[in-house]
């Protein structure tokens, strides 16, 4: 991989002329203030090459987790991903093959299917294709493919050869009268030798959409049904249902910077002798954005949502940034999470809270610094309480020739 | 607020009312609206049954079983 960076800039090197953006960003996370707790380093980077209809993108992610003293228990891979990518784009044409190369930095287990024992994963690779065509009569033509390659060992290290593909495409028409129609399909294979696990699963949706153009001003609604025929099975064995879903999105402006929108979504699954509801979701978002005192916008909003499947969950959250002086904006935000709890000794739901603030600032050269400092509950046999830190730097310069 | 606004709302919790979790398992979906592709899910999932593709995270059904712990870390509720 250290072959391709050098050859990238190497290229660069050599062809001057052509557009250049790059970006890094790295950010560090602990569960307490004070030295000792769970802490998560993630930094990224990454550079764009542009020259015509060609675009060349390189990007590298690292995350790294410390969870020996974490204050609750979790799991958490630590990796490096590189991926590389071109995208040639021209009279509607859109090619983009890419390539994915993935480290799991500690050789983590994955839980084998079919009760088949733990896996220790060490590396994977993604290469993929997508193509895009859009047409003068307001069609658009796409189509995908992907390979993964996984490196996968039993407890004897010897490798299961775990392999899958995925394939597909599809069809939208966006017709005169404001109704967009689609057909899309696609196929996806899971085949590990090692332990003669070979699943196929596909679906083709038909979906229509509409987004009415005599609403009162300031008001957009867009409502969408989709059909999806499944072929496969779940990790039980059990077929995969016919599934009807229906959504509706609308927003309001309800005064000058001030905007209110809605989703509601409901699933319907039919199996071969039954119908029931399945996954429901409603949210709703108000957004207040105002200039504020500094260099940059300023924006509340104010988002809940709550769904219903087999679990439920309850989701809040409050994002705050108010320019104060220059590039330095004041940061407040607050989550309150209530679902499933995957962590020991909690019982089937828990509720975690996440609130606090801190400080960004933003110069202009592209550099930005800020920094979080939370509270923290979650609700397990007894409450859990605790301070957090989290903050980074990142670099956003604009693009340059 | 205008009347229309007003239907809307009161159409959301009407349905909201109207609908109750369902007793059997009915899978997991991923909203893409809501969904950033931070990639969280495949971080935390032990089945390798979540990755993100083009933006948006995936489920393979035939390898999911249902541990939930990529609802649990969706830091936008996307997944449910």
């Amino acid at each position: 991989m250290k072959t391709v960076i050098v050859l990238l800039w190497g290229s660069l090197a050599c062809c001057m002329a052509l557009g250049v953006e790059e970006y890094a960003r790295v950010s560090v996370a602990g569960d307490s203030v004070n030295y000792g707790g769970g802490s998560y380093l993630d930094a990224s980077a990454g550079v764009r090459l542009f020259e015509g209809p060609w675009r060349f993108a390189l990007d590298q992610t690292y995350r790294k987790a410390s969870e020996d003293n974490a204050a609750l228990p979790r799991f958490s891979r630590n990796r490096s991903e590189t991926t590389l990518s071109v995208l040639y784009s021209a009279a509607g044409l859109t090619v983009r093959p890419d390539f994915r190369f993935t480290t799991d930095l500690d050789s983590s287990g994955v839980v084998l299917p079919r009760s088949e024992g733990i896996g220790e994963r060490t590396s994977s690779v993604r290469p993929g294709l997508n193509l895009g065509w859009e047409s003068p009569g307001n069609v658009k033509l796409s189509a995908f493919g992907r390979y993964w390659d996984r490196s996968v060992s039993d407890q004897d290290d010897q490798d299961l050869a775990w392999a899958e593909t995925r394939a597909g495409g599809g069809a939208v028409w966006y017709t005169p009268i404001g109704v967009d129609l689609g057909i899309s399909g696609m196929s996806h294979n899971t085949s590990i030798d090692g332990t003669g696990f070979d699943e196929t699963y596909s679906r083709v949706n038909f979906a229509a959409s509409l987004a009415p153009r005599t609403l009162p001003t300031r008001t957009q609604v867009m409502a969408d049904l989709a059909w999806s025929v499944q072929n496969g099975d779940d990790h039980n064995g059990v077929p995969l249902p016919e599934r009807a879903t229906a959504r509706v999105r609308a927003v309001q402006t309800l005064a000058r910077n001030l905007t209110f929108n809605f989703t509601v979504c409901q699933t319907i699954d039919f199996d071969e002798d039954v119908t029931r509801l399945a996954a429901y979701q409603a949210g709703a978002r108000l957004r207040y954005a105002f200039n504020g005192w500094g260099e940059h916008p300023s924006s509340v909003s104010l988002y809940g949502q709550g769904t219903e499947s087999f679990i439920s969950t309850r989701f809040g959250e409050l994002e705050t940034r108010v320019g104060v002086y220059r590039g330095l904006s004041v940061l407040v935000n607050g989550r309150i999470w209530e679902g499933p709890s995957s962590i020991t000794g909690t019982g089937g739901t828990r509720r975690r809270e996440t609130y606090g603030g801190g400080l960004e600032y933003r110069m202009k050269n592209g550099l930005s610094a800020w920094f979080l400092i939370r509270r923290q509950a979650s609700e397990l046999e007894y409450t859990e309480v605790w301070n957090s830190f989290q903050g980074g730097l990142a670099f956003y310069p604009a693009a340059h020739i | 607020m205008t009347r229309f606004t007003e239907a809307l709302v009161l159409a959301a919790m009407l349905l909201l009312a109207a609908c109750s979790a369902p007793t059997e398992n009915t899978g997991l979906v991923v909203d893409n609206d809501l969904c950033i592709g931070c990639g969280e899910c495949e971080k935390v999932c032990p089945y390798n049954a979540i990755e993100v593709v083009d933006g948006d995270a995936v489920i393979n059904p035939s390898l999911c079983r249902l541990c939930y712990r990529c609802v649990e870390i969706c830091p936008k509720g996307a997944v449910y």
